[in-house]
């Protein structure tokens, strides 16, 4: 048990049959190559659409101030000058925003796994690492799906309608995140032998995080500038 | 997985059109119209006193490069009105620190332009040692205005200083749009003070250092405070949500020129051209050049009333005519924690009389007390006045003092009332 021997997990099970991919982890059937792979993916994407999720912040300014130029930022961003002259810049902060992806992709996978194998193993379960690390990559899925889809619908709305959600930008992607670790607290309950109570424990930190994520997006969306706006008026003296 | 991402994609498209839905289907935030906004390059240029174009005060070059500074301040204002954001925008306060941000360093700009124009201080036009008290007195005391009012801000008075201005308790539950409109009132408060004001608008021996007329120069100065008007109550109506304050914001008597100077605020200018000025109900020669008027005016000492008759509505002021030859100095006023108040009394020179001090009282809460001053004084001089209160204040509690002067002058027995509000000193 904990060694992988080789077997079929396809990305659409991560959606339409969780249970079995579950299953097929607790089985040890997976490859790690694969893993391993769809971990390299899963970071780029998570970069590349970070980067558009970005610009598309720029975008929103751009659609609801006017005064900010997207494209002036993007390229004063990275240097200044014409899109011939940025050509190599951009192609070397492509790589390096790989690298960077891929790197910090490990890191936040092994952190988490970390944190769910030592948190399962106080509840008394015993969950084999890379199968923890597996069920994650694999699940890794659905917010990276959320992400894309709300920085598309973004751009779409950008293009059709010249504003943005803030609501699609801010919360969507973070609701992604959420029901990843609803997701992680049914996985770890299946590839355990624990109840969904001590599973529920295991990854309640995480949902708490996400949660806190969320208000403080909310607050540095909504209410800060008017907070900032308060305290200028009361620096003023007015 | 493809129906659930589907699902997931009509999901965020909902959010997304059911926000900017709800966003686009509110009014946009504004009140004023962007023509207003736009300044006259032709009518404001003449006011390019400086003779180096570049101030130097901020770093952005070229910020007060006098054309270029209001070419570029057209543009920003024209952007910030075309992107205005509506009422249930959730990132209006976004914006409104944004425009609030370009409001605080239109109104620092403004204030250099008016400094350099040495609007705070009798430079231009002052006869004499600037630097002799007697003569700056004289300067002073002959183009002050001898009735102040302003509709937007009831409290007006000689006898209050910028920071007592935002501070009064008066202005408990005030908009911060309409707050920041203060401040350019303060500096009508500091330029009357000084006698600018009237010395720049109706002495046409100015301009000392600008080789233009004073039409020109008049014309450029109403196009200044119009369009800092205008811009100032677009960010007022942008950040209260609201439409801006409209009126009389500012009215000032003259006695030295016969003349009332008014300065509207947020009337229709064509209401203004076509108006009426009724002084105690009587028709006024008055002369439009918004959002300036000038009103042939003589008055005694006492109370009148102005009504500004449009076609729309009448506005209406009562103002209070002092000419008496007494002023209690704002600025030398001090009331301690301990109950130590000093202040100074100046003969401002009306008549050019002596004027003996017999005694003077003071009015604080609920107590009273009399001074014996028994002193004279001469034209352009003061005497210093300090009384202890039997009342114990806290630091920085805001007070209302009412001073009492009899004083005798021709042999007569008169009074001089004042009331001074500011904040107790440590």
């Amino acid at each position: 048990m904990g060694k992988p021997t080789g077997g079929k997990i396809n990305i659409s099970d991560v959606f339409d049959r969780h249970k079995e991919v579950f299953k097929a982890i607790r089985g040890g059937r997976y490859s790690l190559k694969k893993v391993i792979l769809l971990l390299l993916v899963i970071s780029i994407l998570t970069s590349l659409f970070g980067g558009i999720a970005q610009i598309s912040g720029l975008l929103l300014a751009q659609s609801k101030y006017g005064y900010l130029d997207a494209y002036t930022i993007i390229r004063e961003s990275v240097g200044g000058g014409s899109i011939p002259d940025l050509i190599p810049t951009l192609i070397i902060g492509f790589f390096l925003l790989i690298i960077i992806s891929i790197v910090l992709g490990f890191a936040y996978l092994f952190t988490l796994a970390f944190f769910f194998y030592w948190f399962s193993r106080l509840v008394g379960a015993r969950i084999p690492y890379l199968h923890l690390y597996s069920l994650l990559i694999y699940l890794s899925v659905i917010p990276l799906a959320f992400l894309i889809i709300s920085t598309i619908v973004n751009l779409v709305s950008y293009l059709a309608l010249e504003n943005i959600s803030t609501l699609n930008m801010f919360i969507f992607p973070n609701l992604g995140y959420v029901i990843f670790y609803i997701a992680c607290m049914f996985g770890i309950k299946d590839i355990s032998d624990i109840s969904l109570k001590w599973s529920f424990l295991v990854t309640s930190p995480f949902l708490i995080l996400i949660f806190v994520i969320i208000y403080l997006t909310c607050f540095f969306t909504y209410e800060l500038p008017q907070r900032i706006m308060e305290i200028t008026f009361y620096q003023l003296g007015l | 997985m493809i129906k659930k991402l589907a699902l997931i994609f009509i999901a965020s498209l909902l959010v997304s059109a059911a926000e900017i839905y709800y966003i686009n289907s509110s009014p946009l935030l504004d009140e004023v119209e962007l023509e207003d906004l736009m300044v006259d390059y032709g009518k404001i240029e003449p006011l390019n006193v400086s003779s180096q174009r570049n101030y130097g005060f901020m770093t952005m070059k070229g910020a007060y490069d006098y054309d270029s500074y209001y070419k570029q301040s057209n543009d920003l204002w024209k952007e910030l009105y075309e992107k205005r954001p509506h009422r249930r925008d959730p990132l209006k306060p976004n914006y409104k620190l944004t425009v609030m941000g370009h409001a605080i360093l239109e109104v620092m700009g403004d204030g250099i332009l008016l400094w350099k124009m040495g609007i705070f201080k009798p430079r231009c036009g002052f006869q004499g040692n600037i630097s002799d008290p007697v003569n700056r007195a004289r300067f002073i005391s002959k183009h002050a205005p001898r009735a102040l009012k302003s509709d937007f801000y009831p409290r007006a008075s000689f006898h209050i200083t910028g920071s007592h201005i935002y501070d009064d308790p008066y202005l408990k539950g005030w908009g911060y749009g309409r707050k920041f409109l203060l401040m350019p009132y303060g500096w009508f408060i500091l330029s009357e003070m000084t006698g600018m004001n009237s010395f720049l608008l109706f002495d046409d021996r100015f301009p000392c250092n600008m080789n233009i007329s004073h039409q020109d120069f008049l014309e450029g100065y109403a196009e200044f405070h119009r369009v800092m008007f205008a811009r100032l109550s677009f960010v007022e109506s942008v950040i209260d949500e609201k439409p801006p304050w409209q009126g009389i914001y500012y009215l000032a008597y003259y006695p030295y020129f016969n003349k009332t100077w008014i300065v509207v605020k947020s009337i229709p200018e064509k209401e203004i051209r076509d108006c009426r000025i009724l002084i105690d109900d009587v028709e006024a020669g008055r002369e439009v050049m918004y959002p300036f008027i000038f009103v042939d005016t003589i008055l005694d000492e006492g109370i009148h009333r102005l009504d500004l008759v449009t076609s729309s509505t009448t506005y209406s002021t009562n103002f209070d005519v002092d000419l008496s030859p007494l002023r209690v100095s704002t600025p030398s006023v001090a009331l301690r924690a301990n109950g130590n108040l000093s202040f100074t009394i100046v003969n401002i020179g009306l008549d050019n009389q002596t004027i003996f001090l017999k005694n003077a009282i003071i009015d604080l809460n609920t107590s009273r007390v009399k001074k014996d001053i028994d002193k004279e004084i001469t034209p352009y001089h003061s005497t210093y006045v300090d009384v202890i209160l039997p009342d114990k204040l806290d630091r920085e509690e805001y007070y209302e003092v009412t001073i009492s002067i009899n004083y005798v002058v021709d042999n007569q027995v008169k009074k001089y009332k004042t009331e001074i509000r500011g904040m107790v000193e440590g």
